[in-house]
């Protein structure tokens, strides 16, 4: 066994450990998502004027605040743990929205042409020139923010960039031979679509969607951060950020915990992406998005 | 030549078109009233009843829209609610803030990075390209609103090397454009990377090597210049990223923005002002794209329009 790692390059053992560490990190934060309210060492919610912004480690009639203790005297653990299933939710319903969306309009668009394709080439042309963010501001500001509104501007605003990237994959695969045989076969063209097609995309549609959650996660904890996302007392991520910016100076452990809760797992699923792209899809190296 | 870029041309207006029809429709398709949601909910009866005549409201929603683009392109965004003076003079105020903070960051990202991603195709497999590719995806991770309040808890708060906010000064410039950098330095790096790793298997580098050019020239007059390219065009098709960033940068730091007034205006429901700084994101991505396009031509002797 030894010898056969070693015989691998010194490279692609150093991507195994980061791979095999993101994976984990990933896995513990689906586990943390779905067990949160088994997990949560105090009910999140629960307010204690007293027990207001004390350190991380810091223990008070039998109960420690291990990552500290918000202006309202929150658990900042459980904030960050329920803050979890939020954030992942939010995310990957708009991943999986957006995915579903993007993918049929990338398969019409290569496969059929025509004007559907420069349609929908004109639109990932203003997906581009719109600021994500700022779209997303605008309707959310407009439609209010609950959770079903901030996932329907998320998938809004993302699903072109599936439709871009799968397009381009259909305009390779159309030209195969398999494809040939079958409608030389005869075969209708939804079901060349279905059997030949569409299957042949979903490793770049897995491959997206891996670095398009990571991209989201941020984006919701920006728009949280902005007081347009998740609304208090609901903990998120990024309106946790923004309780803690006023507190900088006297209390740094509120902003840099759930801040450094996004950023390790934005990296980890990034990272992921990256072992899923050399894994499924090598071509989407010279991707750029 | 003239037909690509006139075909460019077109898409570009068709872009900015669509985005018109975009800004008009979000007001239009709510339950409440466009014209007291563009003068707020203070606004006189007579105001509004102006407005709504101003507007069409009355009139079929072409009819509208009509309306509303030919005022657009004489310039006339509406009035902001809060300034209460005309939107489009308003928020291009605000303008040349934006820029020099895109500008920089994007500076930053490119001096930086390039060279990172350079070195990391160089040495490709050794421990400087683990870590630099470790960097730029954790560069590409990071949040950009919370490494502005570590920045400043840091630079600012702790060591008082800078100020936490404000505008005027090379010192208030360091620390946000070193935030907005970070997404787009990753980037850079991640392609920079690629495009040598490519470039590098190339024959004519391996010929201008086996030529007896020195490895620098090799890299300045073969590598470098053909990496450009893409890293260019990764650079157009990213206006629209880092113009979103500036919008949570500038919030973070206060900095007299676009994006910064584009939050406020949210905040305030002012949304001529959010109307127009869309508006306004789009027409700068186009005409960056735009000169992308001529770039390349310089740039790259086998791009010729024609």
């Amino acid at each position: 066994m030894k010898d056969r790692l070693s015989a691998l390059p010194v490279l692609a053992r150093r991507y195994i450990l980061g791979t095999i560490g993101a994976a984990i990190l990933v896995v513990v934060v689906l586990v943390v998502a779905l067990g949160a309210p088994v997990l949560v060492p105090r009910n999140p919610y629960k307010q204690a004027i007293a027990e207001r912004l004390r350190g991380p480690g810091a223990t008070i009639e039998g109960h420690t605040f291990w990552l500290g203790s918000d202006h309202l005297g929150r658990d900042v653990l459980s904030r960050i743990i329920y803050g979890t299933r939020i954030s992942l939710l939010i995310s990957a319903t708009s991943v999986i929205g957006a995915a579903l969306i993007g993918t049929a309009a990338g398969l019409v668009a290569g496969y059929v042409g025509g004007w559907p394709e420069r349609v929908l080439m004109r639109v990932v042309d203003l997906q581009l020139a719109i600021p994500f963010i700022l779209l997303a501001l605008l309707v959310v500001a407009l439609w209010g923010p609950s959770t079903q509104n901030i996932i329907t501007t998320f998938i809004i605003t993302s699903w072109p960039v599936y439709a871009r990237v799968i397009r381009s994959r259909v305009l390779v695969i159309r030209e195969m031979q398999y494809l040939e045989a079958a409608r030389a076969l005869g075969q209708t063209p939804t079901k060349t679509v279905f059997r030949h097609v569409f299957p042949n995309t979903l490793n770049s549609v897995t491959v997206l969607a891996s670095y398009q959650m990571a991209q989201i996660l941020i984006v919701e904890g920006a728009l949280s951060f902005l007081g347009l996302g998740v609304q208090p007392p609901n903990p998120s991520w990024g309106n946790m950020l923004a309780e803690g910016r006023g507190y900088l100076e006297t209390a740094w452990w509120l902003a840099t915990f759930p801040g450094s809760a996004i950023l390790l797992t934005a990296t980890a699923i990034n990272l992921l992406g990256d072992a899923l792209r050399d894994w499924l899809d090598p071509q989407m190296r010279s991707m750029r998005f | 030549m003239p037909h690509i870029l006139l075909r460019r041309l077109v898409d570009s207006i068709i872009v900015l078109w669509l985005a018109s029809i975009v800004v008009f429709l979000l007001l239009r398709v709510l339950p409440g009233d466009p014209a007291i949601l563009l003068l707020g909910e203070n606004a006189t009866p007579e105001r509004v009843a102006i407005m709504r005549h101003e507007l069409g409201l009355d009139r079929p929603l072409i009819q509208q829209y009509i309306i509303f683009s030919t005022h657009a392109l004489r310039g006339d965004l509406g009035e902001s609610i809060r300034a209460q003076q005309p939107s489009l003079p308003y928020v291009l105020a605000r303008f040349p803030a934006t820029i020099l903070l895109t500008g920089t960051a994007t500076g930053l990202a490119i001096l930086i990075g390039m060279p990172i991603g350079v070195l990391s195709a160089v040495r490709r497999g050794s421990i400087y390209d683990a870590a630099a590719r470790g960097l730029a995806i954790m560069a590409q991770s990071t949040p950009n609103y919370w490494l502005g309040l570590v920045l400043i808890t840091v630079f600012a708060v702790g060591l008082r090397w800078l100020p936490t906010s404000g505008y005027g000064t090379l010192r208030n410039l360091v620390l946000p454009s070193i935030t907005l950098s970070f997404v787009l330095l990753g980037l850079i790096v991640r392609v920079t990377r690629t495009e040598v790793l490519e470039v590098l298997g190339q024959d004519y580098v391996r010929t201008a090597v086996a030529k007896g050019l020195a490895p620098t020239r090799v890299f300045s007059r073969h590598a470098l210049r053909n990496a450009l390219i893409p890293i260019l065009t990764l650079i157009g098709v990213q206006v629209g990223t880092l113009l979103g960033g500036a919008v949570v940068t500038e919030t973070v730091f206060a900095w007299p923005g676009v994006g910064y007034l584009t939050v406020q205006g949210v905040y305030a429901r002012d949304y001529p002002i959010v109307q127009t700084a869309v508006l306004l994101s789009a027409i700068v991505f186009v005409v960056i794209n735009a000169w992308v396009d001529v770039m390349y031509v310089l740039l790259d002797p086998r791009v010729r329009y024609d």
